[in-house]
């Protein structure tokens, strides 16, 4: 008989792999890297076809409720270009209710990253529930969560494949025009949280160049867009170092050295 | 000095896309609601395919051999020198991420 501890070391019925020297564990893991780096293409041509979907027209109004009353669906952009909304199931019926949300969505809201970096490439992430503002406003507070979030009042969820099951739905739009442009549910939903996952999703990418984009499609130099998360409003005040630092990592590096050798008389 | 013109500038140079209009995007096909389902599902056979690789690639890591390494490694934590077996706060496992 075995006992199943999960923390314990008297696993005897685990058969873990062979203990090596460090120059076979490196020659295992390079073999390895081969098909990590296979996927992770992969990855960027999977979002490089999402980028080539068709746009879905939108002619219903949709209306939501939020923490300042009522909102369109065009609302919701806060006036960004893209949004993507995610279905998250918080209301009477479901598991929880009224304390908490479902554990998969709650587990889910615990990953989203911090979302000015999404904002950085005017894209808006929103929730959507049918629980009532005031419960949203209070599991928000109780759980630490920032997300804008919103009451769902008529049949987006069933228009939109989220009334069964959860899901992210992604957006942009054209003026007031509104289009679908992608949807991803089931274990799509597992990967999503990050920066990268939900701009992979979006119509226009990571807005990257590199990017296998249509022609026309907005890019800028990866490094360069990116920012702390509290001084992409006071870019005006970005010291010229780490300007030259960001633009010209190598040659920043180059003259920073010389500069230190200068200093200290090195040279 | 205006402050204005300095963060229109840097607007530009990391390509804040404010007012591209779709023509702009080479006017991206605009198809119903049956048409966009149609391509959904066609591309959801590839996505399926990327999500089971990506479970067969993270299968083959925990096939990866182990190399044993120095547990008494100090590193500086908030409550002074710990060793590398004390990060793992008493758990099984324990992911390093270096931090630059």
């Amino acid at each position: 008989m075995t006992t199943q501890t999960m923390h314990g070391t008297e696993n005897r019925a685990m058969k873990t792999p062979p203990i090596v020297s460090p120059q076979e564990w490196e020659a295992a893991r390079q073999q390895l890297l081969v098909k990590e780096k296979e996927l992770t293409r992969a990855r960027d041509a999977m979002a490089a076809q999402r980028r080539r979907m068709p746009w879905m027209a939108i002619d219903k109004k949709y209306e939501f409720d939020g923490p300042r009353g009522k909102a369109t669906l065009l609302d919701l952009f806060e006036g960004r270009r893209q949004l993507i909304v995610y279905r998250a199931f918080f209301e009477p019926g479901v598991f929880g209710w009224p304390d908490h949300a479902c554990h998969g969505c709650s587990l889910g809201a615990d990953q989203v990253s911090h979302l000015s970096h999404l904002n950085a490439r005017d894209t808006t992430l929103a929730w959507a529930s049918r629980a009532p503002q005031a419960d949203i406003a209070r599991l928000k507070a109780r759980m630490g969560w920032e997300m804008p979030w919103y009451t769902m009042t008529d049949s987006f969820d069933a228009d939109f494949g989220v009334d069964q099951w959860h899901g992210h739905n992604a957006f942009i739009r054209d003026g007031d025009k509104v289009f679908r442009t992608y949807f991803i549910n089931s274990r799509g939903d597992e990967a999503m949280g990050t920066t990268w996952s939900y701009l992979d999703m979006t119509a226009l990418g990571r807005q990257e160049t590199g990017e296998d984009s249509p022609e026309g499609y907005p890019q800028t130099p990866p490094y360069k867009w990116w920012n702390w998360h509290d001084n992409y409003e006071a870019e005006t005040t970005i010291h010229p170092m780490w300007l030259d630092i960001l633009t010209d990592p190598a040659g920043a590096a180059i003259r920073r050295r010389e500069a230190d050798a200068k200093a200290c008389g090195c040279e | 000095m205006s402050a204005t013109p300095k963060l229109k500038d840097w607007q530009q140079r990391r390509g804040t896309i404010i007012g591209i209009t779709t023509k702009e995007l080479g006017a991206p096909r605009i198809v119903d609601r049956s048409a966009f389902q149609a391509e959904l599902d066609a591309l959801l056979v590839r996505e399926k395919a990327h999500t089971r690789e990506g479970d067969a690639i993270a299968a083959a890591r925990g096939r990866l051999p182990m190399v044993e390494i120095d547990a008494t490694t100090i590193l500086i934590g908030p409550r002074g020198p710990v060793t590398l077996l004390d990060a793992f706060e008493g758990r099984r496992q324990l992911i390093a991420y270096y931090f630059m």
